[in-house]
């Protein structure tokens, strides 16, 4: 089941990832999809704050990974638009990395074949300046776990 | 002939030195990550022990893999860019290799097996001869299923060391004929020993052409055409 929900700024993106935060374990993937300045960043932050990380959450374009040990579960923050073969994404070992956390990935709709087939996929679209659709789509065993309760 | 082994390619780093084989120092630890900074304070801390500087080394060997990604980018980058620096030879090995020289054989067909990850595992089967073993070809990259298989067909007893440990549970329910032993990860006071034998025949490439073996398929090129044509920031470069 598809959850579809409307965001009118980047705080709006931001409380659904925080919100998003307690449906996550160790071992779960988000990948997120969406054109430059959609608004994945801002939404990965919002995860971190929900998973208790204090540390705020930049941007990992130049490092490309960031993990965040400081919450509830590790986190893994990737962001794989830098890189140009699958090849360099097994460099950044990020099921090794994430191995005891939640691994989000931006971009991560790019690389979705050497992403495990059980993971959600978070597109956020831009419908206006502010404004986005964010959909969660629950993808391979994730398609069995309710997210319900993200709809007010 | 003083010698320094590297071996980052397991979740298993050490580093060894040794005059010829005979190890006269080392450093180890089993953690999946950080390799970088182990191998560093590991290297510092051997060349302590025996009071030994860089520059008196003869030669490098490096664990390639098959193995971890990270770990080995790691190892051999700091063994590369040592051996660049020393001008000694740097002998590349592998982990299936190292793994099965010490396998306790008891005249078994010795299979060494590293995990990679994502169902597959990296193989090599080894013949046990007098003082060691005899690999029967090139290693393969083999779905965890298939080396079942494998095994399962194998006539010969066999003796299955590395990270089986990290193998399905069940994975040797109804291999009958097969046995599981140690060692379970490469060590670099083993490489000393293969190393040795490679540097006396000058057995080694050059060290720039020293790759890591990662056995998995040619590479495969994200398609971002497909995803940076749409969309009004599509020229823009990522803030
Ligand atoms: N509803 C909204 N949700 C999220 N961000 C919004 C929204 N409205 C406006 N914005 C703005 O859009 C930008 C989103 O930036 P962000 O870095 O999160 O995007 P991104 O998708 O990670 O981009 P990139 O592809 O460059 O990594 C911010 O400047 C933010 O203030
Ligand atoms: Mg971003």
């Amino acid at each position: 089941m598809t959850v579809e929900l409307s965001s009118n700024g980047e705080v709006d993106t931001r409380a659904i990832g925080r919100r998003l935060a307690s449906f996550l374990g160790r071992g779960d993937v988000v990948l997120l999809a969406g054109e430059l300045g959609a608004g994945k960043t801002a939404f990965a932050g919002g995860l971190a704050e929900g998973m208790g990380i204090e540390e705020p959450v930049i941007s990992p374009s130049f490092m490309l990974v960031r993990r965040y040990a400081g919450g509830f579960t590790p986190l893994t923050h990737a962001d794989v638009y830098r890189l140009t073969t699958m090849n360099e994404l097994e460099d950044l070992d990020l099921f090794e990395e994430a191995r005891d956390g939640v691994l989000i990935v931006e971009w991560g709709n790019t690389v979705a074949s050497a992403m495990p087939d059980d993971h959600l996929r978070v597109e956020i679209e831009v419908t206006g300046t502010n404004d986005r659709v964010v959909r969660l789509i629950p993808c391979g065993a994730w398609q069995s776990r309710s997210l319900k309760e993200m709809v007010e | 002939m003083k010698l320094l082994a590297i071996e980052t390619a397991t979740p298993a780093s050490s580093v060894a030195l040794g005059i010829g084989r005979d190890v006269v120092a080392s450093a180890e630890r089993v953690e999946r990550r950080g390799h970088a900074a182990f191998i560093v304070s590991a290297l510092d801390f051997c060349f302590d022990q025996v009071g030994w500087r860089p520059h008196e080394l003869d030669a490098i060997a490096i664990d390639v893999g098959p193995g971890l990604y990270t770990g080995i980018r790691v190892g051999l980058s700091t063994a590369q860019g040592l051996a660049a620096a020393l001008g000694v030879p740097l002998v590349p090995l592998s982990s299936l290799d190292v793994i099965a020289l010490h396998a306790a054989t008891h005249r078994r067909h010795v299979w060494s097996v590293v995990d990679v990850r994502r169902g597959e595992v990296a193989v090599a089967s080894y013949q046990p001869v007098p003082g060691g073993v005899v690999k029967d070809g090139p290693p393969q990259l083999v779905e965890v299923e298939q080396f079942r298989a494998i095994l399962q067909s194998d006539p010969e007893d066999g003796l299955v060391v590395g990270d089986w440990a990290s193998l399905p549970e069940g994975f040797f329910r109804g291999l009958h004929r097969v046995k599981s032993g140690r060692p379970q990860f490469p060590a670099a006071e083993a490489m000393l020993e293969l190393a040795v034998g490679r540097v006396d025949r000058e057995e080694f490439p050059h060290a720039d052409e020293v790759r890591p073996l990662y056995l998995r398929e040619p590479d495969v090129t994200i398609n971002w055409k497909q995803y940076r044509e749409e969309g009004p920031w599509a020229e823009q470069s990522p803030a």
